[in-house]
């Protein structure tokens, strides 16, 4: 399973952000930074996520997704959007 | 409270107004081991967890000449001053860290917060790699007493306090390895019967700067019940988070005893006949 996704401020993807997947259990289970095009990708399971993003400039982002079996996602993380 | 050894961390501030100082080795060492291309800490030299820290015929450290080779070659001394710093929230700084401590280099230091601290404060990096002067480094023999293996690790199930410092979703078997990796691991799922699961998570700040010595004594010596003067093995996937919770016990808490298996979970969960519990085991 996949649960991949792009984080954005004022429009445009941010690279360089620090993406946090947190698990059902409520504990820190993944980080990455994002790729030049602001994207970002974890392997998780089935389950409720939530998904941290750290920007520069102290911005903080967070969503919480629901996956289920099989399912492959994609998040947005958009500044102001959350 | 203060931690046990408070000189074993320097700040991102700290670093920042020392660069150009000839004394200091800034080393980087990373998961993603393309970050350091990417652009690091001035001065910085990179060492790779995997291709220079580990032998290539088999899952071991480097012997003692090798790993003095590999340190004369970045031009650093068994006396330098070595900062460390990493991604991953330090990780496998911390195993760095926890590898030079086993051949005996004492002045050697975490860079609190790691890479991603120096990079969201928007501090500078290069892509400059520097062309550092050959030196000739002694290593001591390597320290048995910080290093726990497979055989010992069986013997002290259920005998010695274990700490699984995975996610809880590893420990229970839900997950194989982190989310952010594809889910290979070892043979079976689960944990090391007896062993309590505390995620090296909880030691970490959200900029990845470790807790205050209040917090993490709480998290581990008053919830968790850890012997401050007891035995204790911490382990992981691969042995970096367990060396991120080695620093924390060992040298923050000051803990004597505590041993990390680098083995970890992708050498124990496939040994024919050793115990697990949790995982596809119901």
């Amino acid at each position: 399973m996949r649960l991949h996704g792009k984080v954005s401020h004022a429009g445009l993807p941010v690279e360089g952000a620090y993406v946090q997947l947190v698990g059902p259990s409520g504990e820190f289970t993944a980080e990455v930074r994002t790729d030049e095009s602001g994207r970002f990708l974890f392997y998780p399971v089935a389950g409720s996520w939530v998904v941290r993003g750290f920007l520069p400039g102290g911005h903080h982002l967070e969503r919480t997704v629901q996956l289920t079996e099989g399912q492959s996602l994609d998040v947005e993380l958009e500044d102001g959007a959350s | 409270m203060d931690y046990a050894k408070p000189e074993i961390l320097i700040s991102t501030d700290d670093v920042a107004a020392r660069l150009g100082d000839p004394n200091l080795h800034v080393v980087e060492v990373d998961e993603d081991t393309a970050a350091y291309e990417r652009g690091h800490v001035p001065s910085a030299v990179s060492l790779h967890w995997r291709d220079e820290l580990q032998q290539a015929n088999s899952r071991d450290i480097v012997d003692k000449e090798g790993f003095e080779r590999l340190m004369g070659q970045r031009g650093i001394t068994e006396n330098d001053e070595i900062i460390l710093y990493g991604g991953n929230n330090n990780w496998f700084a911390a195993y760095a860290y926890w590898y030079l401590k086993l051949y005996g280099h004492d002045r050697v230091r975490l860079m609190d917060g790691g890479r991603k601290k120096w990079e969201l404060e928007g501090r500078p990096l290069t892509t400059d790699a520097p062309s550092p002067q050959p030196a000739t480094y002694h290593a001591k023999d390597p320290d048995r007493s910080i290093r726990a293996f497979r055989d010992e690790v069986i013997g002290a199930v259920r005998q010695t306090p274990m700490v699984d410092v995975r996610s809880p979703e590893e420990y229970s078997g839900v997950l194989a390895a982190p989310a952010h990796l594809p889910q290979e691991a070892a043979q079976r799922k689960g944990h090391i019967p007896g062993a309590v699961n505390i995620p090296w998570s909880r030691a970490a700040n959200d900029d990845g700067t470790f807790r205050s010595a209040d917090e993490l004594r709480e998290i581990y010596l008053d919830k968790a019940g850890l012997d401050p003067q007891g035995e204790a093995i911490a382990y992981c996937r691969i042995g970096e988070r367990s060396s991120h919770t080695w620093v924390v016990l060992h040298e923050l808490l000051g803990l004597p005893h505590v041993k990390n298996y680098d083995g970890s979970w992708t050498e124990y969960g496939s040994l024919v006949g050793a115990p697990i519990e949790g995982g596809d085991q119901k």
